[in-house]
Parts: structure tokens; sequence; C-alpha cells
């Protein structure tokens, strides 16, 4: 809206009763009754359009140009019946009370607008301050909702603990670092003429971070409230960064007892074996042939720990994302052969059909393929009827696919949503040894390559797995 | 000359390869099951003297075929567990620590 400069306003306040004394003594000719109405009015409008002074001032130069120019004798200040006197004083006490009321309410609606600014501003702040997104800075988003709220030259925040800063505005505090420094340390307001301010925040009485604003035209009782907002976001900030911490350590030792009890477990087999076949071989009770088959069994279980060993240390490396793609163009028949060898061991009760087509290539990490594809063929190993048949497909499109479907029972729809999820165990995997980490891996490695993992399961036919890789030109 | 006839019921071949060749040159005569269905199925084709169980398989779990095989028989049953927590679960049976 358009406004007016106090000068200007006191100005415009004089000509107005000007115009309105002009207006009446030369063009119309009326009583003193009206004049002095008309007058009332008027410095009630300037009252309630702009202020106390305004209308004080209108208020004594329209008791003076009535007085000179409309009660008689006219054109001297003086007075000469005594009811002129009533009257004049009457209209001199109602003009000054009447501007003085009119002032005053309408300060007390310019008070009430300017409070109910700063609730909303603050409101603002607050909304801001709870509802920041994790992965955003709380400091910054605290500095950048007040800036914005109360529409400051500059705002900068100093959280003492991290020893953080947070900028905000479109204006630069030049060494205002040590100011906030020392006025955490000190726990002491500080106001320069420039117009900065620099408020300590604080909680349950022990500092922990300063505010500095730049452009601030809030009163003492706002900016208090603006650093109580600023303490519990930087409380808020600590508490998500603590827990945020105590996750990721609770994640970690979840993932390191997994692995080291999938570990143990499946040591015992081959280890059990490894002891037997050693034991047996000690007590020489065995003829040459059951020696040689006994040491068969040795060397094989011992192959068998190595690979649990390999596969163990690359899933943890996986699973921490420390690992390089060396992407190259293979033909996936080979690798799917090459998986299904590696564990012929297994596959007494099981048959395993390979119908990769011999010309499907794929660019992929022909290492962590072979991982997940183990992975993949490990699962429907443990989840399929002994006797049952695991098939292997691929289709070549857009993407290439890679599909391992097993005879197994269906996962239940809730599982399906879950099972990628590390540690996730189905109901079914009670009773089968893991770790819950083997599609996470998968997945893991799907994405890695710009794919993805995907599981159909309906009851009676067959559970399958899906990789989808995309196909990348390869550089020859 | 047989001392003896065992069932070893194991869903993991090589442990099974390994008791069979043990087994078998301590004189025993071995026979093998890779779960509890197909082993119902050997007892009641040929009887044996002991059956080696193990707790963990897929399919009938250990525990339910040994349930199964002690309904219809006085046939002596060692089940077999790598997990602490599986043996204790067992009441009637008394855990032994077993290396081999």
């Amino acid at each position: 809206m358009f406004q007016l400069s106090p000068a200007l306003r006191i100005a415009a306040s004089i000509s107005v009763i000007a115009s309105l004394t002009a207006l009446y003594y030369w063009l119309a000719s009326v009583n003193p009754t009206t004049v002095a109405l008309s007058y009332l009015v008027t410095i009630l409008m300037i009252a309630t359009r702009w202020g106390i002074a305004e209308a004080t001032i209108a208020s004594i130069l329209a008791t003076l140009c009535f007085n000179v120019f409309f009660l008689p004798p006219v054109g001297t200040l003086t007075i000469a019946d005594p009811q002129n006197w009533v009257s004049f004083v009457a209209f001199m006490l109602t003009s000054i009370i009447a501007s003085q009321l009119s002032g005053r309410a309408r300060q007390r609606n310019i008070d009430a607008i300017a409070r109910q600014r700063d609730l909303e501003r603050m409101y603002a702040v607050s909304r801001a301050l709870l509802l920041t997104d994790d992965g955003v800075s709380i400091p910054a988003a605290i500095a950048r909702s007040i800036a914005e709220a109360f529409e400051l030259d500059a705002v900068v925040l100093y959280d003492q603990q991290t020893g953080t800063i947070s900028r905000a505005g479109a204006a630069e505090i030049a060494g205002v670092e040590h100011t906030l420094q020392d006025v955490a340390r000190q726990a002491i307001l500080v106001r320069d003429a420039s117009g900065l301010v620099v408020a300590p925040v604080r909680l349950g009485g022990a500092p922990i971070g300063s505010l500095a604003v730049l452009g601030a035209q809030f009163s003492d009782t706002v900016l208090q409230a603006v650093v109580n907002l600023v303490a519990i976001g930087l409380e808020r900030a600590r508490s998500r960064a603590e827990s945020a911490r105590a996750e990721a350590a609770r994640q970690s030792s979840e993932l390191r007892a997994t692995v080291l009890d999938a570990v143990a477990h499946e040591f015992k087999t081959p280890l059990t074996s490894i002891k037997a076949a050693v034991g047996a071989l000690a007590a020489r009770s065995a003829g040459p042939e059951l020696s040689q088959e006994l040491v068969t069994i040795i060397d094989e279980e011992t192959d068998r720990l190595q690979a649990l060993v390999t596969d163990a240390i690359q899933m943890l490396r996986i699973e921490a994302g420390d690992f390089v793609l060396h992407r190259e163009r293979h033909l996936l028949a080979p690798i799917a052969t090459a998986t299904i060898s590696e564990l012929h061991r297994r596959l007494e009760v099981h048959t395993v059909i390979n119908h990769v087509p011999a010309d499907v290539t794929v660019e992929a990490d022909a290492h962590l393929l072979r991982l997940a594809l183990r992975q993949l063929l490990d699962n429907a190993l443990k989840y399929s009827p002994a006797t049952s048949t695991i098939e292997i497909f691929a289709m070549s499109g857009n993407t290439v696919d890679i599909v391992v479907r097993n005879s197994g029972p269906a996962i239940p729809e809730h599982e399906q949503r879950r099972i990628f999820e590390r540690f996730y165990r189905g109901a079914q995997a009670r009773h089968v040894a893991g770790t819950g980490m083997g599609l996470a891996i998968v997945q893991q490695i799907a994405r890695a390559h710009g794919g993805d993992l995907s599981v159909a399961s309906t009851p009676g036919p067959y559970t399958e797995f899906r990789i989808s890789l995309p196909r990348v030109e390869v550089a020859a | 000359m047989s001392t003896g006839r065992i069932l070893v019921v194991d869903d993991d071949p090589q442990i099974r390869r390994v008791m069979r060749v043990t087994l078998r040159a301590h004189g025993y005569e071995v026979d093998d099951a890779t779960n509890g269905e197909t082993a119902l199925e050997r007892l009641r084709e040929r009887p044996a003297d002991l059956v080696l169980l193990d707790m963990n398989m897929p399919g009938i779990g250990g525990l339910e075929t040994c349930r199964a095989m002690r309904s219809g028989s006085e046939i002596a049953i060692i089940m077999l567990t790598a997990r602490d927590s599986e043996a204790t679960r067992c009441r009637r049976w008394t855990p032994v620590p077993m290396i081999m």
C-alpha cells in the first residue's frame, strides 16, 4: 500500500484542515456548528489513518482556525460571546480527546498486526525446524527459515558443539565468526550500530551456540522466542546425529554378528567332515581305498571352506560398497555353466537346467555376476523340494534378463516386499541356514550395473528371481 | 562280517559320504538318505539297528522324522545337530557334546 513519510503526513494533515477552512470561509456560508463537526470528522479520519501526532497537530490547527475564522469577532484570536467560549473549549477538548482515542486504537491495531505477523513467522520457522527432512543439515535449515520468514539481510548460526557456522541471507557479515564464538562463550547479547544483533543460544542455562541477525526489526520478546526455537532446533540436530550414529553402530554390529553366525554355521559342516575324515585316517582302520576317499573328502571340504571365506569377505565388501566394477562384455552361457559347476557337490538331489542361449552376451563384471548367480542358485537349492528342478533362463532385448526359477513354496506377498532387505528372513527361512544378506547382495550387484533384481512368486508353478541388466556399449 | 546296520540321514552329501566311509571302515553296513521322507521309506524297505539323524533338514525336519520312526518301532536314534540351541529343545533327550 502507498505509504507517506511522517513529515509528508503532517503537511498533508495541515493542508486538509487549511482547505476545509478555506472552503467554509470563502465558498460556503455555514454556521459554526457545521464547521466544528466537519473539523471533528476530518481529525478522526486523520487519527485513524495516520496516527496521534498528525491528529494532534490537525486538532490544534483546527481549533485556531475555528476561533479566527468562524467565531466572532472573525479575523481575531479573541472570542466576544461567552457562549462561544463554551463551544470553542468543547470543540478543542473533543477534537484532542477523539484524536488521542482513535490514534491509540490505531496503534493497538498496528501492534496486533505486528504480533500476528511475528507469530506467523515464528510458526514458519518452527515448522521448518521440525519438518526438516533427513539428510538436510538442521542448522542450515534453521538459518534459512529465519532469514526467509523475517526477511532478514543475513542470518548466521553458530553451533558450539560441532563448531559449524551456517549462513543464510543475501548480505555478508564480515568477521562475525569471532563475535559468534565470544557471545556463545560469554552468553551475553551484543548489538552494534550497523543493526547487527548477536544473541546467545542456551538450553537449560548452558550455552550451545549463538545467532547473529542483520536487518532485524523485531522486539526483544520476538528475538528471545527465535533464539529459543534455535535452541530446540540445535538440540534436535544433536539427537538426530546421535541416533544416526547409534543406528549405524547397531547395523554394523548386527551385520558382523549375522555374518559371523552364518559363517560359523556354514563352516561347521565341512569342518565336521574334515575332522571325521582325519580321525578315521589317524585310526588307520581304513584300507588304502577308503583312505584315498577320505583324503579326497578332506581336499574337497578344504576347497569348500576356502570358497566360504572368499564369499564372506566379498559379501562384506559389497555390503560396505567397497568394490570396483570391472565391466566387460561376456557370453552369459559359460558364466552360468561355471556357476552351476561350482555347486555340483550340492546338486545331488536337484536338477539344474541351463537354458541360457549360447549367443546372449552381457556387459558386466563376470566375477560379481557369478557371485550373484551363485546366491540365487544357492537360495533355489535351499528352498525348493529335493529332486525338484531349477532352471536358468536368459532373454536379451532392451535389457539382458537372467532368471533363476525354482518350484519351491510360494513366497507370501508381504514377504516379497521385504526379502531384499538385508537380514530379513521369511517364515520358511527360519529352519534354513543363511545370513539374510544373499538377496540384498544380489540386488546391490544388479544396481551397481545400473540394473535391478525382482521376484515373482505364485503358489503352484514357481518362484523366480530376475536380474535385469541394461545393455551398455563397452569399448572393446 | 557286518556288526550292524546304520541309516545315515543328512541333507549334506559330504557329511553322508564321510560317515559312510568311516562307519564302513569300522565294519558297519551303511545306508543313507537325503531327507526325512526318504529315510522313512528306506526303513520300511529294510530295518536298521541305528539311525543317525540330522535335526536340521529341509522338508520334514529331524524331529518330525524321529517321531514318525518311533511311532512304529523302538529303533535306536541318535540325533545330530551343529547347533546347541536345537539340542536343548528336545527335553526328553540327553544332549551329548560330540567331537568326531
